[in-house]
């Protein structure tokens, strides 16, 4: 594996976009994830949805060569004593009462996309690693699991990383939500 | 949103994450309470990937401060 010295003393910078930040061009190989980073992203900042980091050189001001960028928002994994949806609908309506749902604090990578020039070069796991320590080392509001919503394509990415499908039912869906457990990178 | 062929198409939206049922939810828990750790060389790996990109990432919103405090 790469070292992360090879790309420390390059002049890679991350930043966070703000509302009337755009990115000017971007191809990760895969025009919806383009789309999503080109066009949509900015909505769901606007909403205060999700937020895009993008990682770049430092004079790239205008964002026209960005590496990779991902998107996070809070989220949570609801676990129910219900054997299925149904039932638990069926209890919900009738005593309008959510207590029998369980839910863990949650980070939620929305989007992560690397330049098509920079791939396979452990860009994208570098950064699910920096996520995963962002995320324990200030833990502020509690945080247990770090959840995706991965295009196919790139789920042996993910599970390389460590993550595993929630369930099967969107085993043939065009994404599929994964996580990860941060209790993972406990020492003990 | 892109143009392809004439027609209009959104970016897929982000999924929500679905409540868990039954059996996922029981194998959920239990792999919840497993102890898994990860090796004391991946641990590293991960803790200088952290450092890297933490301070891209404040070098990256000093150089937006600056730029702000110039451009006003
Ligand atoms: C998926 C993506 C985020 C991975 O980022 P990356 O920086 O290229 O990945 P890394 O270099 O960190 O890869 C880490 C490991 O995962 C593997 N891997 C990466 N992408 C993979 C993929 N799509 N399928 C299978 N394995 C993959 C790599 O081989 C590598 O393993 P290694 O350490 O044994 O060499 C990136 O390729 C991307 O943005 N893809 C978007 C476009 C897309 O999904 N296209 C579909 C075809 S890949």
């Amino acid at each position: 594996m790469q070292q992360p010295s090879d790309i420390a003393s390059t002049s890679l910078i991350v930043v966070k976009l703000d509302v009337p930040d755009t990115v000017k061009s971007f191809d990760c190989g895969d025009e919806d994830l383009n789309d999503f980073i080109l066009h949509e992203s900015p909505l769901y900042r606007k909403e205060k949805l999700a937020v895009t980091y993008v990682l770049k050189e430092a004079d790239d001001i205008a964002n026209e060569h960005i590496t990779a960028f991902f998107s996070l928002s809070n989220d949570r994994i609801s676990i129910s004593d219900f054997d299925n949806k149904t039932k638990y609908n069926r209890f919900s309506r009738r005593f309008n009462n959510h207590k029998r749902l369980k839910s863990y604090p949650a980070a939620k990578i929305g989007r992560l996309a690397v330049h098509v020039s920079a791939k396979g070069m452990n860009v994208g796991s570098m950064l699910l690693d920096f996520i995963k320590r962002y995320f324990t080392a200030d833990n502020k509001t509690g945080c247990r699991f770090i959840t995706v919503d991965a295009y196919s394509a790139a789920i042996p990415f993910y599970l390389r990383n460590g993550f595993v499908p929630l369930n099967d039912d969107d085993i043939d869906e065009p994404t599929r939500l994964l996580y990860f457990d941060l209790n993972d990178l406990d020492e003990d | 949103m892109r143009i392809y062929k004439n027609k209009k198409i959104m970016a897929r939206p982000i999924k929500e994450t679905p409540i868990l049922y039954g059996e996922d939810a029981r194998r959920f828990v239990a792999r919840m309470q497993e102890k898994r750790r990860i090796s004391q060389e991946e641990r590293a790996r991960i803790n200088a990937n952290y450092e890297l990109v933490l301070g891209m990432l404040k070098r990256g919103e000093a150089l937006k401060q600056q730029r702000h405090a110039t451009a006003v």
